[in-house]
C-alpha cells in the first residue's frame, strides 16, 4: 500500500481544525456561511477477480454455444478487482459549504453552494486494478490497469461547473416562491428508488450509495410554485422549466461500481473498435453520442399540482404531475449491421433467426429521447401507519430487445414502449420507538414484447421487476445514536442488506460505522455487485 | 313489481339505518352539568375575571366550550353513567372546577400563549449527564384557529447544528376528538417532506428530553385526570433528581431591564439584545454547568427569578394516559390563577419517577410584574430524564404575538417550508 498523505485530507484537516463551533460568524449582517467537511473510508470484505466470461456465448448464438465477437468482447471489457479482502476501497474526502445572502430577509435571498470530492484511495492502494484479457490475436496475458485518477476526484477529472453545485436566487411573495438558478428540484415520496424523483439527472459513479444531495445534477433551471388560489394556500402550482441538459453521470469504465451492462458496452464499443482496426476494409465500426444541445427546443418542462385534501379520516397530501423530458440515459440503437461478420456490407440488415452469431454492428448510435412522464403521489395517514405512494407512467420509453429473435421491428435493438412505475410504503414506530418503513416498488413495461433484453447483454428482462425495501431505525441516547438497517430484495433473487451505527459524538461531529453487502447474480440490478461488499466509516464536522 | 319493491325497501332501510347511526354518532353526554359561572345566560368554567383581555377570555371559552363533551380516546363521547364522567361532575361540586377543566385551559394557555399567532425563536439545550452540551436552535411560528376545526396551524424550523440545519416541521390540529393532528417533517437531506404519525408523539423532539405530544399536542381526553389536592407550590424539593436544576422552587421570573414596554406580546425584547444582559439564572447554571457557556448566549440571559411568588396555590393533579405511551401517570401542579401547568412529574408502569418538566413563566405588559396588566408567557421549559440524567432547557429568546398571521397562511403550507430548506 502506498502511504502518500494527500493533499485533499491535509486540506480537510486544516479546515476541520481552523472552523469554530458553530455556524460562522460573518460580521456581515444578512450573510450566512455553514456547511460541513468529511473523511469516509471504506475497506472491501470480499476479492474480487471478476468473470472470466462476463458476456456469455449462450445468449449471443444459443445453437452454436460460441460467437467470436464474445471471445473480443470479454478479452477487452475492463472488470474492476482486487485481489485481497480487506484492501481499502475509498478514501475519499469532501468539502461542502453553503452561504446564504438575505439581500431582502425573508423576500430576496441568494444561495450558492461549493461540493469537492477527492477519492485518493488510488494514490493509497495498489490492490485495485481491473481484468483485462490480452487483444485477440496477441496473445498477451492478463494484466492489471490503473484507473488511478479518473474516477471520483474533482481535483482531477472535475470540471468547475459541478464544483460550484448550486447557485440561485429565491424571491418570495404571498402567492409565489419563485427560485431562478442552478438548483436541484425533487419530486417523489419514496426512498432508495426513482420513479418521479427524475428531474434532475443523477451522478451514478458509486451506484446509488451516495446520499441523495450529492448525487442529484443541479442544472440551471427555473422552479415557480405558485399559491393560485386565494384563501385555498395550500393549492399550489409548481412550474419547472430546465434549458440546461446534462446526462447521468454514469460509471466510468473499469471503476469499482460500473454496472454489468455498461461493462459489456465498453467491451463490445473497444472490441469491435478492434476488429475495424484489424479488418481494414472489411468492417468498419462507428460510435455516436448524441447529446442534446443546450437550447430551448431542448429545454425539459414540468408542472406539478400539489394539495391538501381535509376528510374526516384526515389529511391527504397529493400531488399531480406532468414531465415533459429528455431521457437523461442514452438508449444505445444499432443503425448498421455486417449480415456476415467482417464479410459484407457494413451497412446490411441482419438476417435474423438464421445464424446469427455472425452479425456484428457497424452504427450504433447513443440517443436521448424525449418521455412524457404522468405521476401521482399521495400520503395519508392512517392511525399508527402513514402510507405513501408514488405512481408514474411513462410514454415513449425505449426498451431493449433481442435483435436476433424481435424480428425487422427490432434491428435497432430498442422498442417504444409505455412504462408504469409505482410503489406503495408505509411507515410506523413499533415498541414506542423502532421506526420501519417498508416499500414495494414494481416497474412494469407495458404491452412488453416477449423478446426484451436487460441490454447488450441479450439477458432477458422480465416485464415486471419487483423490488421490497425494508427500513428498520432506532434512535437511542436522547438521538445522538442511531442504529439503522435498509434490506431490499429484488424478485430476481438479489439481496441489498447495508446496516449502520450513528453517533453524534460533539455538537458538531458525527462518526458513522456501516456496512454494504450485496447478494445476487451478475446483471441483476443489485446482485451484481456481490463482490463489492464493503464496510466503511465516515466522520462529519460540520461548522 | 316484486324486484321494485324490494329495491325500495332496501333503500329505505339503508337511509333509516345511516340517520339512526348519524343521531347516535352525535349523542351529546351531559357536560357540563353544573357550570361554575352563568354570566347572562353563558355558562362559563374558570375564573374569568382574570383575563384582563375581553378577547382571550372570549378566546379561552369558545376553547373550552369546544370540549365540553368528555370522549375516550378514540373520540367517541363517554355515556352519562361512564364513572368519569361522575368524578368530573363531583369534582366541580367539591373543587369549584375539575381537573379536565384545569387541563383544558392548561392546554388553551400553552397551545395558544393568549394571541392570535405567535413567533419565537428558541435555543434547545441539551445537557448529558456527564456535563457535555448540544443545543438546537430554531424558530416556532402558530396561528391559532386558522380554519374552522382547525385549532392551530404550527411550523418548526431549525438552524444550528449543521446536522439539523434547515430541518422543518409542519403541524395542523383539529378539534375533532377522534381526528389526529397531521404531521410532515421536511428533511433536507431529501428535500423532501415525510409524513409522521400523531401516534409517534413519543418520540423525541428533536433530541431533547421533550416529546412531540409535550411541545405541542396533546388532546384533553387522551388522559384521564383527577385532583389528587390543593396545596401551596413546594418551595423545598427532597427528591435527589431535582438538585441538577438550581431554581426548582422559583416558578416566576422577570426581566432584568424592567423598563421594557409593552406591545404585542413581550415586544420590549424584541428591541434588546438579551446576550448583553444580565441575568442570575444564566450565572448560576454556568457554575453548575461550565459547559453551557458555548451554547449561543441567548440562553436565559435578560432574566431572574422572581421569588415574591413562591408557595403560590396549586391544584395537584393526576393524568393517566388512554394510549400506550411511555409513562403510566403524570402528576401535574397547576397554578389557581391562572391556570397553567408550573411542573409535570412522571412515571413509569413500575412506579418508577422518570422525567420532570419544570415551566417558568414571565409576564409581560406595561408594568411587566405582578399585578400584570396583559398577560403570560413561557420563560423556559426545563426537563431531566431521570434514567439518562439527561436534560434540556428550552428558552424562548423572544417572543412576538398577534402579527396578522390569520390571513398569511401560506406560512403553513409546504411549498413555503420547502422553499426555505436550503
Amino acid at each position: 500500500m502506498r502511504r502518500k498523505i494527500s493533499i485533499p485530507l491535509l486540506i480537510v484537516f486544516l479546515v476541520g481544525v481552523a472552523i469554530p463551533l458553530h455556524a460562522i460568524e460573518t460580521g456581515i449582517d444578512n450573510l450566512e456561511v455553514w456547511g460541513y467537511v468529511q473523511n469516509e473510508i471504506a475497506w472491501h470484505t470480499t476479492s474480487n477477480n471478476g468473470l472470466q466470461n462476463l458476456y456469455e456465448d449462450r445468449y449471443v448464438s444459443p445453437l452454436l454455444g460460441f460467437h467470436p465477437a464474445s471471445f473480443a468482447i470479454n478479452g477487452l471489457l475492463k472488470q474492476n478487482t482486487n485481489k485481497n479482502e480487506g484492501s481499502l476501497m475509498k478514501f475519499e474526502n469532501t468539502f461542502n459549504l453553503k452561504v446564504l445572502y438575505r439581500l431582502i430577509p425573508g423576500k430576496l435571498e441568494i444561495f450558492g453552494r461549493v461540493y469537492m470530492l477527492f477519492d485518493s484511495v488510488y494514490d493509497m492502494e495498489d490492490d485495485i486494478g481491473w481484468r483485462r484479457s490480452g487483444l485477440p490475436g496477441r496473445g498477451a496475458g492478463r494484466k492489471s490497469g490503473d484507473p488511478r485518477h479518473r474516477y471520483r476526484d474533482d481535483f482531477n477529472n472535475q470540471p468547475f461547473k459541478r464544483i460550484l453545485r448550486e447557485l440561485y436566487i429565491d424571491y418570495h411573495a404571498r402567492d409565489l416562491e419563485l427560485r431562478i438558478g442552478k438548483q436541484m428540484i425533487v419530486w417523489g415520496e419514496i426512498d432508495g428508488f426513482r420513479l418521479l424523483d427524475l428531474v434532475n439527472p443523477f451522478d451514478l459513479r458509486e451506484f446509488i450509495l451516495d446520499d441523495y444531495e450529492d448525487s442529484r445534477i443541479p442544472q440551471w433551471s427555473i422552479d415557480a410554485k405558485w399559491r393560485f388560489w386565494p384563501g385555498k394556500p395550500n393549492k399550489s402550482l409548481e412550474f419547472v422549466f430546465i434549458p440546461d441538459f446534462e446526462d447521468n453521470y454514469f460509471m466510468e469504465e473499469g471503476s469499482q461500481w460500473e454496472v454489468d451492462e455498461l461493462k459489456v458496452f465498453h467491451g463490445g464499443v473497444n472490441a469491435f473498435n478492434w476488429f475495424d482496426g484489424a479488418l481494414g476494409p472489411l468492417y468498419s465500426f462507428k460510435l455516436k453520442h448524441r447529446k442534446p444541445g443546450q437550447s430551448f427546443k431542448n429545454s425539459n418542462y414540468g408542472i406539478r399540482y400539489k394539495d391538501i385534501l381535509q376528510t374526516k379520516l384526515g389529511a391527504t397530501a397529493y400531488t399531480l404531475s406532468y414531465y415533459y423530458a429528455i431521457d437523461y440515459n442514452f438508449t444505445p440503437f444499432v443503425k448498421g449491421w455486417s449480415p456476415v461478420f467482417g464479410f459484407g456490407s457494413t451497412n446490411g440488415k441482419s438476417p435474423f433467426g438464421l445464424p446469427g452469431f455472425i452479425n456484428a454492428p457497424t452504427f450504433v448510435e447513443l440517443e436521448h429521447t424525449r418521455l412524457h412522464i404522468f405521476g401521482f403521489t399521495f400520503n395519508q395517514t392512517v392511525g399508527y401507519w402513514q402510507l405513501r405512494g408514488e405512481f408514474a407512467y411513462t410514454l415513449n420509453k425505449f426498451t431493449g430487445v433481442n435483435p436476433l429473435e424481435s424480428g425487422p421491428s427490432g434491428q435497432d435493438m430498442a422498442k417504444k414502449k409505455d412504462t408504469f412505475d409505482y410503489c406503495l410504503g408505509f411507515d410506523r414506530s413499533i415498541f414506542t420507538d423502532w421506526f420501519i418503513s417498508g416499500q414495494i416498488i414494481q416497474n412494469i413495461v407495458l404491452d412488453a414484447d416477449s423478446h426484451m433484453v436487460k441490454g447488450l447483454s441479450l439477458r432477458d428482462r422480465r416485464a415486471i421487476d419487483t423490488h421490497f425495501t425494508l427500513v428498520v431505525q432506532k434512535l437511542f441516547h436522547n438521538d445522538q445514536m442511531t442504529i439503522q438497517s435498509l434490506i431490499a430484495y429484488g424478485t430476481e433473487g438479489e439481496w441489498w442488506i447495508s446496516p449502520m451505527f450513528k453517533w453524534e459524538f460533539t455538537q458538531n461531529a458525527t462518526f458513522s460505522l456501516g456496512a454494504q453487502v450485496f447478494e445476487g447474480n451478475h446483471y441483476d440490478t443489485l446482485g451484481q455487485f456481490d463482490r463489492n461488499d464493503l464496510i466503511y466509516t465516515r466522520v462529519r464536522y460540520s461548522f | 313489481m316484486k324486484d321494485v319493491v324490494i329495491k325500495y325497501f332496501v333503500i329505505v332501510s339503508v337511509v333509516f339505518a345511516f340517520c339512526l347511526v348519524s343521531s347516535a354518532s352525535n349523542a351529546q353526554n351531559p357536560l357540563p352539568t353544573e357550570p361554575l359561572f352563568e354570566v347572562k345566560g353563558e355558562k362559563k368554567y374558570g375564573r374569568y375575571e382574570r383575563f384582563m383581555d375581553p378577547a382571550n377570555e372570549k378566546r379561552c371559552f369558545d376553547y373550552m366550550k369546544g370540549w365540553e363533551l368528555v370522549t375516550d380516546f378514540d373520540g367517541k363521547p363517554l355515556p352519562a353513567n361512564d364513572p368519569y364522567i361522575k368524578q368530573v361532575v363531583e369534582e366541580r361540586k367539591k373543587y369549584g372546577v375539575s381537573a379536565r377543566d384545569l387541563q383544558n385551559e392548561n392546554q388553551w394557555y400553552m397551545k395558544f400563549m393568549e394571541t392570535t399567532d405567535w413567533y419565537t425563536p428558541f435555543n434547545l439545550t441539551m445537557i448529558r449527564g456527564d456535563g457535555q452540551i448540544r443545543y438546537r436552535y430554531g424558530t416556532r411560528e402558530q396561528v391559532s384557529n386558522p380554519e374552522p376545526g382547525c385549532s392551530m396551524k404550527g411550523t418548526f424550523y431549525f438552524y444550528e447544528p449543521h446536522e439539523v440545519r434547515n430541518m422543518a416541521a409542519i403541524m395542523y390540529t383539529y378539534y375533532d376528538p377522534a381526528r389526529q393532528s397531521d404531521y410532515w417533517i421536511y428533511l433536507p437531506s431529501l428535500r423532501r417532506f415525510r409524513r409522521i404519525s400523531a401516534a409517534d408523539r413519543d418520540d423525541s423532539f428533536f433530541g431533547s428530553d421533550c416529546t412531540w405530544a409535550d411541545a405541542s399536542d396533546l388532546k384533553v381526553d387522551e388522559e384521564k385526570h383527577r385532583i389528587l389536592r390543593e396545596e401551596p407550590y413546594p418551595t423545598k424539593f427532597d427528591h435527589e433528581a431535582y438538585k441538577t436544576w438550581p431554581f426548582a422552587p422559583v416558578w416566576e421570573y422577570k426581566y432584568v431591564q424592567s423598563d421594557m414596554k409593552a406591545g404585542t406580546w413581550f415586544d420590549g425584547v424584541k428591541h434588546v439584545d438579551r446576550r448583553k444582559l444580565p441575568s442570575k439564572v444564566f450565572d448560576e447554571l454556568v457554575k453548575m454547568y461550565p459547559k453551557i457557556k458555548k451554547t449561543p448566549g441567548d440562553l436565559m440571559n435578560g432574566i431572574d427569578p422572581y421569588y415574591e411568588s413562591q408557595g403560590c396555590p396549586t391544584y395537584v393533579i393526576e393524568s393517566i394516559p388512554q394510549w400506550n405511551t411511555y409513562y403510566a401517570k403524570k402528576i401535574t401542579w397547576i397554578k389557581k390563577d391562572p391556570r397553567f401547568s408550573l411542573l409535570q412529574e412522571y412515571y413509569d408502569p413500575k412506579g418508577r419517577f422518570i422525567k420532570y418538566f419544570f415551566r417558568g413563566m414571565i409576564t409581560y405588559g406595561k408594568n411587566p410584574h405582578p399585578p400584570y396588566d396583559q398577560g403570560w408567557a413561557i420563560a423556559h421549559w426545563w426537563l431531566k430524564d431521570l434514567l439518562t440524567s439527561h436534560q434540556t432547557c428550552h428558552v424562548p429568546i423572544q417572543c412576538l404575538g398577534n402579527l396578522g398571521w390569520q390571513k398569511e397562511l401560506f406560512r403553513f403550507t409546504q411549498p413555503y417550508v420547502a422553499s426555505r430548506g436550503k
